[in-house]
């Protein structure tokens, strides 16, 4: 605890140095070195801050706490006090100081490119030609990138050479890639999740054109930027998932047994989510009436088109849509947002990440459901199957351009266009009436 | 044969140790052998690179990117315990190494211990003496249970009982000569005058949710353990039925209650030297202010203050659109037009906010809501953002008028040019005493209080065979 005090009394005197010379100049830089060096963050601390691309530990100038919120007090009035639980307690570190480190120089990189789109092609190219002849690195892609038509053509059938191609759903490369590179859209990031059902290299996700929601990186910089991640200066984010599970239940000749207590015959499927488990009605114009539970006791009955249950980075897609809140991704918890509810008290609300939600076709229903994850792997789900949703402890981790919070909102203003409008002149005469 | 499963979790508590595990089986493949349907085969590489310190795919198969397979029953829920062991409310400990070779560098000045928030538990150091009871004034119904309760507390428990003066001087209660037997037994004071923040053990509320946000505003420090109780219906706060009193109070004394630490935000208006020049405006990169303007060494606190449900900054009795900046962590992110905006916590996202059309937020999550009043704006949707950032809210240079705050609904004051708002999460939570499970109650409420998703029930078909969905 003494170190602590030491690190918090260097601080606060580089603070009043900061703000002495806060009214000489330009006081950024200076925040940021002291705040970097006074935290004894990574090595590699680059002193040049001019650029915008630079990595240099630009967290939050000023937060004195976590992002996570202050640890509470635990003392409650003179005689009441919190019962120590040391079997219960939660180490949790500060999101916004969470930083990348390689344990061994990466060597492997995964290209995700989103094919059909003939502007990605030569930005593409160049990413292969700098990592693999700058780099010296092995670049993976998927079959399909590689067959694109377009791209055999002299110049690229050289580097072709050197790469490596996987096909999707037969080779598992989950533990051959070091880290992965997006290029082109959200959707890379959704497949890149999909490819890694468990552990997820870091991933540096690209946008060429405008900015994306999880594309915080402009093209044109791509050479230093990637060389600053291989040296291992980056702030993270870590984008948690929701862990699935799909248990169909066993039936013979269409009639619905009871659940038998071995799991044999019960089909599951597992699968991590980035985004959202979507549960609606198919192609039938009934409403769905699905029965939502949680922890184990029945919370509420969805009747209308369906329901999204999506995390904190999902809350930007599809919920948003349905009319639920944007949360930041570094708040720990889950959305469900019905969709067309027939109901006129149906409002979207937030649970706390570590709660086990699950879904099953109410008895009631007139038709089956059908659940979709990420938008993929759809499947029907009859009366019987349930749907088990949680938080999945392999989060996917996402390279800050800036830091975690800055980053969220400069997308929201580019994407969504948040809260633009016209504004609203000032009255420029002194008298002011009602 | 399972191999070791990857211990990701924070039971061993060093995440050095875990870093050398992981270390150690570079080379292994901590895979679960599972019954697949296809035979795995190593990625197309060209020859020349095989030699090179790529860790290709053993022989025997290894686990698949994503596909359906029928589980044993051994490795299936196996599997679910290894990360239901990290099952903490907030979510499992999250795996720290990405891949094979990436890793969060460890930083243990920022990491913080906390109970997990389902398992936290009161318990008394010394048994508690002094009692705070708050009764909702102006509500005849609540007399009679009202002097039931203080009689319990005094003459069975043998405890001190306080009250606010307005809560004794009530007439009908001046009246009543049993009352005033034990009356003087009381301790009373005087909300603005006396402070009780060192002297109370325990608050008990009788009569809504008000009375909380009352105790609340009472206890600007540490916050002795609150027992709310409702005697109509349900509240959001309140979840003891005040028929069963004495068991449940009895219970609490004993020590061991589940309770509940609800979060508040810590207010501090700043009077006066707010400005955005223009130079400095062309010396910003993207609206980050520079330090000395966020830092108001010369601006006066005028009021310092804790809340329990949220901030509302509005237009006050002007006809004119608010207009507000928001910044936070010194970043400007928007500027609200229209009637106002609420900065509220979990507990009160069930109550302004929810009015303003916010989502509602369990009181376990660890989140600041933004919400507009009225927007004028067709794209400005609530947002929820984590408990750490420190929020600021400013007039517009542009604006029209003054705009008016107001903190849980009392200390109704004017902002004006050049002052300042600033908004965190307060390290004095409330605590809370729950009646049944920490987590469930609140959905007990939602149902109860606001009628959540309450509708009458589309009925079954009860032609079994009728599978038409062509029609309604």
């Amino acid at each position: 605890m003494i170190i602590n005090s030491i690190i918090i009394l260097g601080l606060f005197l580089k603070l009043q140095l900061l703000i002495y010379f806060a009214r000489v100049g330009n006081t950024l830089d200076y925040l940021c070195e002291s705040v970097s060096l006074s935290k004894g963050f990574g090595s590699n601390v680059s002193t040049n801050s001019e650029t915008l691309s630079s990595f240099s530990s630009r967290t939050a100038p000023l937060r004195t706490q976590s992002l996570h919120g202050p640890s509470p007090v635990t003392t409650f009035g003179p005689k009441a006090c919190m019962l120590k639980n040391p079997k219960a307690v939660m180490h949790i570190q500060d999101p916004a100081s969470q930083r990348l480190t390689w344990n061994k120089p990466p060597k492997s990189v995964l290209i995700i490119k989103k094919i059909r789109d003939t502007s990605l092609l030569q930005p593409f190219k160049e990413l292969c030609i700098f990592l693999t002849q700058q780099k010296n690195m092995i670049v993976y892609v998927e079959r399909k990138v590689i067959e694109d038509p377009a791209i055999a053509n002299e110049s690229f059938v050289s580097i072709k050479k050197n790469i490596c191609t996987f096909r999707e759903d037969y080779d598992d490369i989950s533990n051959c890639v070091d880290f992965i590179i997006c290029l082109g859209g959200d959707g890379t990031l959704l497949y890149a999740s999909s490819l890694f059902q468990e552990s997820v290299p870091p991933v540096m996700a690209f946008h060429l054109g405008s900015l994306g929601f999880l594309t915080p990186f402009n093209f044109d910089t791509f050479q230093s930027q990637v060389t600053q991640v291989i040296e291992g200066n980056a702030a993270i984010i870590l984008r948690s998932r929701l862990e699935v599970k799909v248990v169909k239940e066993y039936r013979e000749n269409g009639s619905v047994e009871e659940m038998s207590l071995v799991t044999n015959g019960n089909k599951t499927m597992q699968y991590q989510v980035l985004n959202e488990v979507v549960v609606d009605r198919g192609p039938s114009s009934y409403l769905s009436n699905v029965d939502l539970f949680l922890d184990g006791h029945l919370i509420t009955t969805v009747q209308g088109d369906g329901v999204i249950v999506s995390t904190p980075t999902g809350s930007t897609a599809y919920a948003v849509a349905a009319g639920a809140t944007m949360i930041h991704p570094n708040v720990p918890a889950i959305m469900i947002t019905p969709i067309c509810p027939h109901s006129l008290s149906f409002r979207p609300i937030v649970v706390p990440a570590g709660v086990e939600l699950k879904i099953m076709l109410s008895r009631d229903a007139r038709n089956t459901a059908w659940v979709s994850l990420d938008g993929r792997k759809r499947q029907e789900i009859a009366y019987g199957d349930s749907i088990t949703i949680t938080t999945s402890c392999f989060p996917v981790p996402s390279i800050c351009f800036r830091d975690p919070v800055n980053d969220w909102f400069e997308s929201l203003a580019q994407c969504l266009h948040w809260n633009v409008r016209k504004k609203q002149s000032h009255l420029s005469s002194e008298e002011e009436e009602f | 044969m399972e191999d070791e499963p990857p211990s990701r979790k924070a039971e061993e508590g060093s995440l050095s140790k875990r870093s050398q595990r992981q270390q150690e089986r570079q080379g292994k493949l901590p895979r679960r052998r599972k019954e697949v349907k296809r035979s795995l085969r190593r990625p197309d590489c060209p020859e020349h690179l095989l030699g090179g310190s790529v860790h290709w795919l053993p022989e025997h198969p290894g686990s698949e990117a994503s596909a359906s397979v029928e589980d044993t029953a051994e490795s299936c829920p196996k599997r679910w315990d290894r990360c239901r062991r990290g099952h903490f409310l907030h979510g499992p400990y999250p795996a720290t190494h990405f891949g094979p070779k990436a890793c969060v560098l460890p930083n243990p000045t920022s990491v913080m211990h906390i109970q997990d928030p389902a398992s936290q538990r009161l318990t008394w150091s010394k048994p508690p003496l002094n009692v705070l009871v708050i009764r909702k004034i102006r509500d005849e119904t609540l007399l009679e249970p009202f002097k039931e309760l203080c009689r319990f507390l005094v003459e069975e428990k043998h405890l001190m009982v306080y009250v606010e003066k307005k809560v004794v001087d009530d007439g009908s209660l001046m009246r009543d000569d049993s009352f005033s037997a034990f009356r003087n037994q009381l301790c009373t004071f005087r909300e603005g005058f006396d402070d009780i923040s060192d002297c109370i053990d325990l608050i008990i509320c009788l009569g809504g949710d008000g009375t909380l946000l009352y105790a609340s505003s009472l206890f600007q420090g540490s916050v002795p353990p609150v027992m709310a109780f409702h005697l109509g219906s349900l509240g959001f706060l309140t979840p003891f039925k005040f028929e069963s009193f004495r068991t449940e109070v009895d219970k609490v004394f004993e020590g061991n209650a589940a309770i509940i630490l609800r979060s508040r935000l810590k207010v501090k208006v700043v009077k006066g030297t707010f400005q955005r020049n223009e130079q400095l405006l062309s010396a910003q990169e993207n609206g980050i202010l520079p330090h000395n303007h966020i830092n108001n060494e010369a601006g006066k606190i005028t009021l310092q203050l804790q809340v329990l449900n949220e901030v509302v900054v509005d237009r006050g009795p002007s006809s004119y659109l608010s207009n507000v900046d928001l910044y936070l962590d010194g970043r400007l992110i928007t500027s609200v037009q229209g009637d106002g905006v609420i900065v509220s916590t979990p507990t009160g996202s069930t109550a302004y906010a929810a009015a303003a059309g916010a989502s509602m937020i369990h009181p376990n999550v660890p989140a600041i809501m933004v919400t507009p009043i009225c927007p004028h704006s067709l794209s400005f949707r609530p947002i929820v953002v984590p408990a750490g950032v420190e929020l600021m809210i400013t007039l517009s240079p542009d604006a029209r008028n003054t705009a008016w705050v107001s903190f849980d609904g009392r200390k109704r004051q004017e902002i004006q040019h050049g002052d300042s708002i600033k908004i965190t999460t307060s390290c004095f939570p409330v605590p809370s005493i729950c009646c049944h499970d920490l987590v469930y109650d609140w959905f007990d409420s939602l149902a109860q209080c606001l009628h959540w998703n309450v509708r009458k029930k589309q009925t079954r078909l009860t032609d079994a065979s009728d599978s038409s969905e062509t029609e309604n």
